[in-house]
C-alpha cells in the first residue's frame, strides 16, 4: 500500500522525463531512420540506410577521432589542473576566500562568451598571444593559431581547459576538505613524506570525486559544441570539427533532419556507453553510488 | 628509550597563547599522563613534543639532545590518536605494517612484527579486515599495533579512550597499563578524564588555560594539590573548599562558629580556604564538642559509598558516608572535618599555602 503511494509520487517527476528527455530521444531515433530534407521536401522512410551512410562516412570518422582526441587531453589536463589548484588553495593562507571565488570566474563566464575572448586572444593580426610571443623573442612572424590544421585543436582544447578546471578544482577541493587531518598526522608519525601522504592518503580518499569529475567532464566533452562553433567553426578543414558539430552542420545547415538524427544518436550512444563504463567502475570501487 | 625534558616550551596561534612557558620533565620509561579540561592545551602540548607542531618558544630535550630540528619520523616517537586515525583504504595488516613499508624494511621482517604485534594485542583473526569492518575497541588496538610496531622512543597518546563506552574504558586502561610494563617505553598519555590519569600514570602534570599548575605523583597530588584548581579537578568529587579563618599565632582555624587546633602552626593568619577531601569528614548523628549541626541537602546512595551534601561557611560541602549510612535529604547530620587532613589555601591566588616558597 504504501509502496503504491510511493509510485504515485514519482509520476509527475516520471512524466516530466517522459516530455521532455524520453520522447525527444526516440523522436530522434524515427527521424533518423526516414530520408528528411527539408529544402528538397523528400520525407520517406528508408530504414537503417542512415547508419549504413554513417560507417562509410569518412568525415563522421574524422569528427569522431577530433571528439575522442578533444575529450582525451582536454579531460586529462583538466583533472591535473584541477588537482593542483585543489591542492593549492586547501592550504591555509591569507586572502583564501577571494583567490578561491577568483578561481572560479572561468567557471562562470558563459562558454560563448569566453570562447570569444580566446578568439581574440588567439587573432593572427590583433591577438595578445601573438604580440607576447614575439616581444618575447619566441616567435618570428604571427601564426594563424586557428586558421591552421596544426594549432586550431590545441587552441579548442585550451579553451576548454581554461573554462572548466575550476569545476574540476572545486570537486576535488571538496573531497580535500574532508579527508581528517589526523591521518595526515598520523603518516606524519609513521615517517611518510609529502608524495608517500598524497599516495597513500589523498588519493585513495579522492578515488570517488576523481571519478565523478572524470564522468563529468568526460560526457562534458564529448558533446563539445558551443566552445568550437565560436572559436573555429569546426575548421580549418575540418580538423576541429566534433560530432555535435558536425551533426549541428548536417541538421541545420544542410537541413538533412535524417542523417544529422544519425550522427546525434551516434553521439548519444557513445555517451550512453562511456557512462555506463564508468558507473560500473563506481560500483565496483564501492564509490559514491554503492 | 628516551627521558623527555621539556624547558620553557611555549606556543601562541597567532595572538593566542596555547601554552605558557613551561617546564617539564618526563622520566625515561616512565608513564606520564597531561591532564585538564578541554582547551587547556594538552592535545597541542603532545603536538609540540611529536613535532607536528613548532614551539614559539623554549626547547624540547630527547636524552639530552635537542630534538627541535627533527621532524615526527627522526624523532622516533608513535602517537595514537583519539581518532585512531586508522588508513581506511588499508586492512589491519597494511595499517599496523604501514610504518614499517615506508621505512622500506624488508617483506619478511615486516610480516613477523606484525604477527608479534597481533598477537600482542589479539588481533590474529582480524589482520585482512578493513576499519570499517571493526568495533571501536578494536580500531583502538590496531591504532596501538601501529604504534608498537616501530618500537619507537616515544609513545604518544591522545585520550586514546575517549571513544569507547564505559565499560570497555575502563577494560582497555588496564590492558595500557599493563602493556606500558611490558614496554618499559616512556608513555605520554594526554587525557581530560582524571580518573585515567590517577589510574594510569606515575606522574601526573595538570594543565589549565595553557599552565601548567603542578607536577607529581598521583596520590601527592591527591594529598597535596598546589592550588585550588588541581584540588577541585582532581578527586571524584572533587575537593571542597571553606572559607575560614586563622587565629593571629597560627595554631587554630575557625570554621563557622567551632575553632580547630592545627597540628603544625601556619605561617599565615586572617582568611584562608581549608580544603578537605569528601572522606576528610566525620559524620554522624549525635552531637560532639568539635561536630557542626548541618542538614543533608542531598543524598546519593552510590552502592560502594553514600555521598552527602551539605553546606559549610556558605560554600557546597560533599561528604563520603559509608554505604550503609542512613540518611535522607532534609535529615539534620553532625559533620566534623578532620582538620589533620586539610589542605591551606590562599584566599586571593587559591595556592597552597603549604607549597608556598
Amino acid at each position: 500500500m504504501e509502496s503504491r503511494f510511493g509510485y504515485l509520487l514519482i509520476i509527475p517527476a516520471l512524466l516530466t522525463i517522459a516530455v521532455v528527455a524520453i520522447y525527444p530521444i526516440i523522436d530522434v531515433f524515427i527521424l533518423s531512420l526516414y530520408e528528411r530534407f527539408l529544402t528538397l521536401g523528400i520525407d520517406e522512410f528508408t530504414g537503417l540506410n542512415n547508419y549504413l551512410k554513417l560507417v562509410n562516412d569518412a568525415r563522421f570518422w574524422n569528427a569522431l577521432k577530433n571528439t575522442a582526441v578533444f575529450t582525451f587531453f582536454s579531460v586529462s589536463l583538466e583533472l591535473i589542473l584541477g588537482m593542483a589548484v585543489a591542492l593549492f588553495i586547501n592550504r591555509p593562507f591569507s586572502l583564501q576566500g577571494l583567490i578561491r571565488a577568483a578561481v572560479l570566474l572561468p567557471w562562470a563566464v558563459p562558454t560563448v562568451v569566453s570562447a570569444k575572448i580566446w578568439a581574440w586572444i588567439f587573432n593572427t593580426d590583433l591577438g595578445i598571444l601573438n604580440y607576447a610571443l614575439l616581444n618575447f623573442g619566441l616567435i618570428d612572424a604571427d601564426l594563424n593559431w586557428l586558421g591552421s590544421t596544426g594549432y586550431a585543436m590545441a587552441a579548442a582544447i585550451t579553451v576548454d581547459v581554461w573554462k572548466t578546471t575550476p569545476f574540476a578544482a572545486l570537486l576535488l577541493l571538496a573531497g580535500l576538505q574532508v579527508i581528517p587531518d589526523d591521518l595526515y598526522k598520523a603518516a606524519s608519525v609513521d615517517g611518510a613524506s609529502r608524495w608517500q601522504k598524497f599516495r597513500h592518503i589523498t588519493i585513495p580518499h579522492l578515488k570517488p570525486v576523481i571519478m565523478i569529475v572524470l564522468l563529468f567532464r568526460t560526457l562534458d566533452a564529448f558533446r563539445v559544441f558551443d566552445a568550437i562553433y565560436i572559436l573555429t567553426g569546426g575548421g580549418p578543414a575540418n580538423s576541429t570539427e566534433t560530432l555535435s558539430v558536425y551533426a549541428y552542420k548536417i541538421l541545420f545547415q544542410t537541413l538533412d533532419f535524417g542523417y544529422g538524427s544519425t550522427i546525434a544518436v551516434s553521439v548519444f550512444a557513445a555517451v550512453m556507453l562511456i557512462s555506463i563504463g564508468y558507473i560500473s567502475i563506481l560500483k565496483r570501487r564501492g564509490g559514491l553510488l554503492s | 628509550m628516551a627521558g623527555i625534558q621539556l624547558k620553557g616550551l611555549s606556543k601562541r596561534f597567532g595572538k593566542n597563547v596555547a601554552i605558557h612557558p613551561l617546564d617539564l620533565k618526563i622520566d625515561d620509561g616512565s608513564f606520564m599522563a597531561i591532564v585538564g579540561p578541554s582547551g587547556c592545551g594538552k592535545s597541542t602540548l603532545l603536538n609540540l613534543i611529536a613535532g607536528l607542531e613548532t614551539p614559539s618558544g623554549g626547547d624540547i630535550i630527547f636524552d639530552g639532545q635537542s630534538v627541535l630540528n627533527l621532524n615526527p619520523r627522526k624523532r622516533d616517537v608513535a602517537f595514537v590518536f583519539q581518532t585512531y586515525a586508522l588508513y581506511p583504504h588499508k586492512t589491519v595488516y597494511e595499517n599496523i605494517g604501514f610504518p614499517l613499508s615506508i621505512a622500506r624494511v624488508e617483506k619478511n621482517e615486516i610480516d613477523k612484527r606484525i604477527l608479534e604485534v597481533a598477537e600482542l594485542l589479539g588481533l590474529q583473526n582480524l589482520l585482512s579486515r578493513m576499519p570499517r569492518e571493526l568495533s571501536g575497541g578494536q580500531r583502538q588496538r590496531v591504532a596501538l599495533g601501529r604504534a608498537i610496531i616501530r618500537q619507537p622512543k616515544v609513545f604518544l597518546l591522545d585520550e586514546p579512550l575517549s571513544n569507547l563506552d564505559a565499560k570497555l574504558r575502563v577494560q582497555t586502561r588496564a590492558e595500557l597499563k599493563k602493556l606500558h610494563e611490558r614496554l618499559k617505553t616512556t608513555f605520554v598519555y594526554v587525557t581530560h578524564d582524571q580518573t585515567e590519569a590517577m589510574s594510569l600514570a606515575d606522574k601526573i602534570a595538570i594543565l589549565k588555560d595553557g599552565k601548567l599548575h603542578q607536577s607529581a605523583p598521583p596520590r601527592e597530588i591527591y594529598n597535596n594539590p598546589a592550588d585550588t584548581f588541581v584540588g577541585g579537578f582532581i578527586g571524584s568529587p572533587g575537593m571542597n573548599f571553606i572559607k575560614a579563618a586563622i587565629d593571629a599565632e597560627g595554631r587554630e582555624v575557625a570554621i563557622e562558629n567551632m575553632l580547630y587546633p592545627l597540628s603544625q602552626p601556619l605561617e599565615k593568619s586572617g582568611d584562608i580556604i581549608v580544603g578537605l577531601r569528601p572522606e576528610h569528614f566525620s559524620i554522624g548523628e549525635h552531637a560532639n564538642e568539635k561536630a557542626l549541626a548541618k542538614e543533608a541537602v542531598v543524598v546519593e546512595p552510590l552502592g560502594s559509598e553514600t555521598l552527602i551534601q551539605t553546606e559549610i561557611s556558605g560554600a557546597q560541602v560533599v561528604i563520603r558516608a559509608p554505604a550503609d549510612y542512613n540518611c535522607e535529604a532534609g535529615d539534620p547530620i553532625q559533620v566534623t572535618p578532620l582538620i589533620e587532613n586539610a589542605n591551606f589555601f590562599h584566599p586571593e591566588t587559591g595556592v597552597n599555602i603549604e607549597l608556598m616558597d
